[in-house]
């Protein structure tokens, strides 16, 4: 056991939405040639069939409107082109798709448009300062609610769209599991007019694990952080009760996405700012899905989630999907005065070496990290890679480790 | 938190990045939906669980409130027979009497 899991008591988790690995940090591979990103010459055919190159002109708002598609038939156009599975993707279809959503060729094109770090500073200053993950993929080639799923209970119960509703499913969220084994464990929602959302499985069922942001700072502040908890940035432009404005934080189109940069940047800061939480602390940033946002990795096959199949009419494609290969991938960054800084792990581009992530890795992290033994546990779950290794025995100086201010 | 070298300034969105008018996402409605089906469910099981009157009013008290909050506002008239009463109480073991409105 290395120093730095020897010291572990916390793992925190935040979930933006609706990104892509190369949108945000795919320009990283300039300065750092073993992040897995874009050369620039990636290019998708638009509907002319016109080469579509990836550009570094992404913009904070209003560019990306309308959303872009990524419900399961949409995502495996983007993945497949005009074929489909079975067979390796392509990762030619997103102009494609995006063209189909508002018939404008040139609007298709934004698809594939990119932040260069400078304007992201927050997300891309954590990537090279900790751990960046080459290969975490969302878990489900579809949307945000069956990817959540699978980061709170290790599946999404057969599911590949946005209604989920559980009746006697077979596995506990992680949540329900912690509580069961003596630990404690919390989701951490912005406040009530955003709310979770969890609202219609955990919220509803186990009000009691929950907690608001003003929460988790509070509880960052005092030492009372749970062992594990999972927080939700806020998915809502509204007023705040004094008629104050509060801006979407959650990054999902057409939100701003410094919103989100700040957001990141408070909870970083709110564990970080706490020197007994800061060394005790494993923070795990990432995003659902891709929100139909160009990649240039296929995602490869994985474990298949037996006994799940979602049927030919429910995933919209006129094909069944068996859960036995991965969505799109995502940014992920683990973060720890533990982790060294400019860790890069290895994806599918390191044959070798390379290792393949996914939501369920979550649940399967903190099962690992809190030492409990629930074999009732997904398929999928149970084959995640898991990240524990990435805490080493050298605890960086503070001076070394950044401060967002 | 020691002093770090390593500064990084955290970016600001700008004034005009506030739009509650912009037309709700997937992911919003889905959300509204989600909540609306728990609470459906929520007012059924509280619905299907009354048994007594007592239970009966205290729905109707929740739900009335819920469409006119002005008037959960406002303090109960006060009792007929002038005393504070709850049905465990022994003025309640009385026998009780009806009103004349019914």
């Amino acid at each position: 056991m290395t120093k730095g899991l020897d010291n572990l008591k916390h793992v925190v988790v935040l979930m933006m939405e609706n990104r892509s690995f190369d949108h945000m940090l795919g320009a990283l591979m300039q300065a750092d040639p073993r992040i897995n990103g874009l050369t620039g010459n990636e290019t998708n055919p638009d509907s002319n069939g016109q080469p579509a190159r990836v550009e570094p002109l992404a913009l904070y708002q209003s560019q990306l409107d309308p959303d872009p598609d990524h419900h399961f038939p949409g995502v495996n156009l983007q993945l497949y082109g005009n074929g489909g599975p079975p067979g390796v993707p392509t990762m030619q279809g997103f102009v494609k798709s995006y063209f189909e959503q508002r018939r404008d060729v040139n609007h298709s094109h934004k698809i594939m448009y990119y932040f260069p770090p400078a304007k992201i500073p927050i997300l891309t200053g954590l990537a090279r300062n900790y751990a960046v993950f080459n290969g975490w993929f969302s878990s489900i080639p579809g949307p945000t609610l069956c990817n959540r799923a699978c980061a709170h209970y290790g599946t999404s119960f057969g599911q590949v769209g946005m209604n989920l509703f559980y009746l006697n499913v077979p596995y506990l969220s992680i949540y329900e599991r912690m509580v069961k084994a003596g630990r404690t464990a919390k989701l951490y929602y912005f406040d009530q007019q955003s709310s979770s959302l969890e609202v219609v499985n955990l919220l509803k069922n186990q009000p009691r694990l929950f907690g608001l942001y003003e929460d988790f700072l509070a509880d960052c502040k005092k030492n009372r952080l749970p062992d594990y908890c999972f927080v939700e940035p806020n998915y809502s432009d509204h007023e705040d009760d004094g008629g104050g404005e509060l801006l979407a934080s959650d990054q999902h189109p057409d939100h701003h996405v410094l919103a989100g940069e700040a957001f990141i940047a408070s909870v970083y800061n709110a564990i970080r700012k706490n020197p007994n939480l800061w060394k005790s602390t494993l923070l795990l940033v990432t995003y659902d899905e891709h929100g139909g946002i160009y990649d240039h990795v296929p995602p490869p096959a994985c474990t298949p989630d037996t006994p799940y199949v979602a049927s030919a009419e429910a995933t919209g494609t006129g094909v069944p999907f068996a859960f036995d290969r991965l969505g799109v991938r995502v940014p992920a960054i683990a973060i720890s005065p533990w982790i060294p800084k400019g860790t890069v792990i290895a994806g599918s581009e390191d044959a070798a070496n390379g290792r393949v992530f996914e939501h369920a890795s979550i649940p399967a992290t903190v099962m690992q990290a809190f030492q409990l033994n629930d074999e009732n546990r997904s398929p999928r779950e149970k084959a995640a890679s898991t990240f524990l290794d990435l805490l080493s025995d050298q605890m960086r100086p503070d001076n070394d480790c950044p401060v967002f201010k | 938190m020691a002093k770090s070298t390593n500064v990084i300034r955290i970016p600001k969105a700008p004034a005009d990045a506030f739009n509650q008018h912009r037309p709700v996402s997937d992911l919003l409605w889905t959300q509204v939906e989600h909540l609306a089906a728990v609470v459906r469910r929520e007012i059924d099981e509280e619905r299907r669980a009354i048994r007594t009157e007592g239970q009966a009013s205290a729905f109707i008290k929740k739900y009335t409130a819920f469409l006119h909050p002005q008037g959960a506002s406002k303090k109960p008239a006060p009792s007929s027979r002038g005393a504070k009463q709850t049905s465990s109480s022994k003025s309640a073991k009385k026998k009780p009497t009806r009103s004349s409105k019914g």
